[in-house]
């Protein structure tokens, strides 16, 4: 396939999971012209939406339903009160490593992660996307336009996982029948594909007006605020020539998404209408598909919030849930609701509470990545634009509270579809792949290296030179590649880094390949650095040189979504190649 | 791919991108050039076949020639030490006539390889020229192809564009008007017009289909009917949730006909969930109950239902 008739994007989000495509034409070659179409109605899916649910309904190992019907079919079976099956969503928290950098800062965050306990995501996942690529595949090919093999795909990950994450997702894609070419199937991180997307919708008004509407001027900062289900990325990124994008800072946030709003509504608001905690535990347990449709409801009414409404949200309760309550609670809620006791009423200044819970946090995580960006070399303070996507940007809540934070120092845009951000992104990403030129590296990369010992590397590992015994060596120095925070061109190759062995009878030399979160790391056995990989070459043909002559040189390469190493033997010419990542303990 | 299958997939031959498309070429996608390359290679194919016998046969000569040489020449070194005064000039004499005789045969052969490459290389010059002019042609087809194909999959009406993204917008709406508007106003009049135990949610049902069908189950809203019977019913005609809801109601249908596609908010039960589990009905109802009527509407475009519709569903036959 050397010229693709359709391409494709599959967005796998820890909430739920969507796809898009575009046909491959003259028409769709101009991007803010490009015709996208995707999926909004889902079976058993309680409104329109461009994601189905991210779940799975197992019985054993066997993947019974997913998406919405996953929810709909356990919720009548648990009513049926059939106990052998499991729900199982959030599968995409699971996927990062235990000892992923990006895992641990979550885990020290107040908030839980939602769904962490699958010991290994893949198979399951894999499951999953198996289904959501049939689908695709069959609208895609409906009415025998197309074929399967006309497509080109593309995955979306997140800007914070590790290159181990990455990884695993490929290979899942894989066993689901994705493509496993790397020309075929396209991994792209969320952050930068809502940036594509938002660079392409661009400002939507006369302001910034460069040659066509809208547009975004070659040099403007923008930070892209993506507000998920799970969790919220944040990344700066500055238009280049040609209209590609590149990014500035590293990308942060968190897991305060929109689901924990819905958490909070739960807990608190059912807790208090239920009667309590154990109350609310059992409803949710026996009645959890009526419990997720007052929670969509709740999410349909939140999206639609105002920071001037001073109205209860009204809910309808449905009536298994209510029959449930029992007639103590029944009566307890109606009491508290001037006599209905067929609706959830939620007061306006509760309705506040669980969305300043979320919205605070994001206006501060906003205003940091504005600090970090003004900090970079050829920022203007009070030029940038922040684009707010993702299915929270819906909020006007969230929107007035932002704008009104960023007053005077920048201008908050909200494209149309927000909630299609990355989604779209990708599949721009998928048509033109080029139109990202740089990111800005997440770690310090670098390999482990012996050094002639130096004072104060006493607590380092240490050896005697073998062919020169008055020498000690110090043997687990780190040496840098790229640092954090570099900037590194789409497919750059850090500067090649030529190595020797350490000792003469060594007739091969293995590299062990490190991460570290900080800019100037001295041995690779301190806090913070991480193993993400190792590549052994041999040096036969060499042998016979002197030690020293036995020149081995290593290339780092930084793709898309991965980073590759190559070390050559000079004198043989012998290549082995290896990609790296973060390995579990 | 097939032409057979490009011709089954032309919906229909007046008014598929053929017919609208700019005059043909004679061969624009270089077919006649590859049927050309193709006769042009089968014919090259022969004569590269018949040198090569004739290189083959060269090479037996040149082998055996050579051969020869060596046995003479190993004989020659065998008598050399005795015979060196006899016969030394008439082996300088067999040496020249071998290396003459060498000299015509190599280049009798150098000028017939030469005389054949040079009836090999100008084909192969010119086939390459038409290879690049058939990956020309390839191109166009392909760029040619993708645009046909793309006008026929933007001819299908079941894919989900922009303009049905509005819809699902407008579905939104319709949920959250339902939810925030419609029935917190009925929620107020609905003490007053509770009946029996047995009945007591069906009069709020009744009210909220009629005030839903008098908004949205006709070409034109019927605010005529708001204005008088809703009054009637419990509900002051100066409710501020009352105008909100009127002046939301008519935001939405206005929204809903700009963007053009059929559409409709359905009182039909067949988009009612099968499944009762899955069917959304009025507080106080039970789902497996017989469904009396649909309070609020399936939200419909294109024959797709985008909202799910809300029912009354109850034992008791009116």
């Amino acid at each position: 396939m050397d010229w693709p008739r359709v391409v494709a994007a599959i967005d796998f989000g820890t909430h739920g999971s969507g796809y898009a495509w575009a046909v491959v034409d003259s028409r769709n070659d101009s991007r803010s012209q490009r015709d996208i179409n995707d999926c909004q109605v889902w079976p058993d899916s309680p409104r329109p939406y461009p994601k189905t649910l991210t779940a799975l309904l197992l019985r054993g190992d066997e993947v019974q339903e997913w998406g919405h019907t996953a929810e709909a079919r356990f919720g009548t079976l648990v009513a049926q009160g059939q106990q052998d099956h499991r729900f199982v969503h959030g599968l995409k928290m699971s996927l990062r490593p235990r000892n992923d950098p990006a895992r641990e800062r979550e885990a020290q965050s107040d908030l839980p992660g939602i769904a962490d306990r699958l010991g290994d995501p893949v198979p399951l996942i894999s499951e999953y996307l198996r289904r959501l690529h049939a689908v695709a595949v069959a609208d895609i090919t409906k009415n025998g336009i197309y074929r399967e093999t006309d497509i080109r795909w593309c995955l979306t990950v997140p800007a914070m996982w590790s290159e181990k994450s990455m990884a695993d997702m490929r290979l899942a894609a894989g066993k689901a029948g994705l493509p496993t070419d790397s020309d075929k199937l396209l991994l792209v991180p969320e952050p930068d594909a809502a940036a594509l997307f938002c660079n392409i919708a661009g400002i939507g008004g006369p302001e910034g007006e460069d040659a066509e509407r809208g547009r975004l001027r070659v040099g403007s900062r923008f930070v892209v605020v993506d507000c998920g289900g799970g969790t919220v990325d944040l990344v700066t990124y500055q238009v280049g020539d040609d209209d590609t994008v590149e990014q500035i800072c590293r990308p942060t946030g968190g897991p305060f998404g929109a689901e924990y709003t819905s958490r909070s509504f739960v807990l608190d608001t059912l807790g208090r209408c239920f009667g309590g905690d154990l109350k609310l535990n059992r409803l949710r347990k026996d009645h959890p598909a009526q419990v997720a449709a007052l929670v969509s409801s709740w999410e349909l009414l939140r999206n639609r919030r105002t920071i001037d409404d001073t109205d209860p949200i009204h809910l309808d309760l449905p009536s298994r849930l209510r029959d449930a309550l029992g007639r103590t609670a029944r009566k307890a809620l109606a009491k508290a609701q001037k006599g209905d006791d067929t609706r959830i009423v939620i007061p306006a200044l509760e309705v506040r509470r669980h969305l300043d819970a979320v919205v605070d946090r994001i206006i501060d995580c906003v205003l940091a990545q504005l600090t970090e960006s003004r900090a970079k070399p050829g920022a203007g303070a009070g030029s940038e634009i922040v684009f707010l996507v993702g299915g929270f940007a819906a909020s006007p809540y969230l929107r007035q509270r932002l704008s009104a934070a960023l007053k005077g120092t920048a201008r908050l845009v909200v494209p149309q579809h927000p909630e299609r951000a990355v989604l779209f992104g990708a599949t721009h990403f998928c048509y033109a792949p080029y139109a990202l030129s740089a990111r800005v590296a997440r770690f310090t990369y670098g390999c482990k290296i012996a050094l002639p010992f130096e004072p104060g590397d006493d607590q380092a590992q240490t050896e005697e030179d073998e062919d020169d015994s008055t020498r000690r060596l110090t043997t687990n120095r780190f040496n840098k590649f790229v640092s954090i925070n570099d900037r590194i061109p789409a497919g750059h190759e850090a500067p090649a880094q030529v190595f020797v062995p350490t000792q003469s009878a060594q007739d091969f030399i293995e590299f062990g390949f490190f991460a570290s979160e900080h800019s100037d790391p001295r041995y690779v056995t301190e806090p913070g650095v991480r193993k993400i990989g190792r590549l052994r070459i041999k040096l036969e043909g060499s042998m016979h040189l002197p030690r020293v002559q036995r020149e081995v040189d290593v290339h780092m390469r930084f793709d898309e979504t991965e980073i590759n190493v190559r070390a050559v033997n000079r004198h043989t010419g012998l290549t082995e190649v290896a990609t790296l990542a973060f390995e579990d303990q | 791919m097939t032409d057979a299958w490009l011709k089954e997939q032309q919906p229909n031959p007046s008014e598929g991108a053929s017919g609208a498309s700019a005059p043909r070429q004679a061969d624009p996608y270089g077919q006649e050039v590859l049927a050309a390359v193709l006769a042009e290679l089968g014919a090259l194919s022969v004569r590269l076949t018949a040198q090569s016998d004739t290189l083959r046969t060269v090479n037996k000569l040149l082998a055996e020639h050579d051969r020869t040489l060596g046995m003479l020449l190993s004989a020659i070194a065998r008598v050399d030490g005795t015979m060196t005064g006899q016969v030394l000039p008439g082996i300088e004499q067999i040496r020249t006539s071998i290396a003459e005789g060498s000299t015509a045969v190599l280049t009798s052969v150098d000028r017939t390889l030469t005389r054949q490459m040079a009836s090999v290389v100008d084909p192969i010059d010119a086939l390459r020229a038409q290879v690049a002019e058939l990956r020309g042609g390839l191109a166009r087809y392909e760029l040619d192809l993708r645009d046909r194909l793309a006008d026929m999959a933007r001819n299908r009406t079941d894919t989900t564009t922009q303009r049905h993204r509005e819809y699902g917008e407008i579905g939104l709406s319709f949920d959250a008007l339902y939810l925030q508007r419609v029935r917190p106003l009925v929620a107020n009049a609905e003490p007053k017009l509770r009946r029996n135990r047995a009945e007591r949610w069906r009069p709020g049902a009744e009210l909220v289909r009629q005030i839903l069908e008098a908004l949205f189950g006709r070409a034109e809203a019927n605010l005529e009917w708001i204005r008088k019977e809703l009054p009637r019913q419990g509900i002051p005609a100066d409710d501020s949730t009352l105008w909100r809801l009127l002046k939301e109601a008519l935001v939405l249908r206005e929204r809903a006909s700009s963007v053009g596609l059929a559409h409709e908010w359905s009182f039909d039960d067949r988009w009612v969930p099968h499944e009762p589990m899955n069917r959304d009905v009025w507080a106080g109802c039970t789902a497996e109950d017989p469904i009396a009527f649909v309070v609020k509407p399936a939200f419909v475009v294109e024959g797709r239902a985008l909202t799910k519709p809300i029912v009354f569903t109850s034992t008791i036959i009116h």
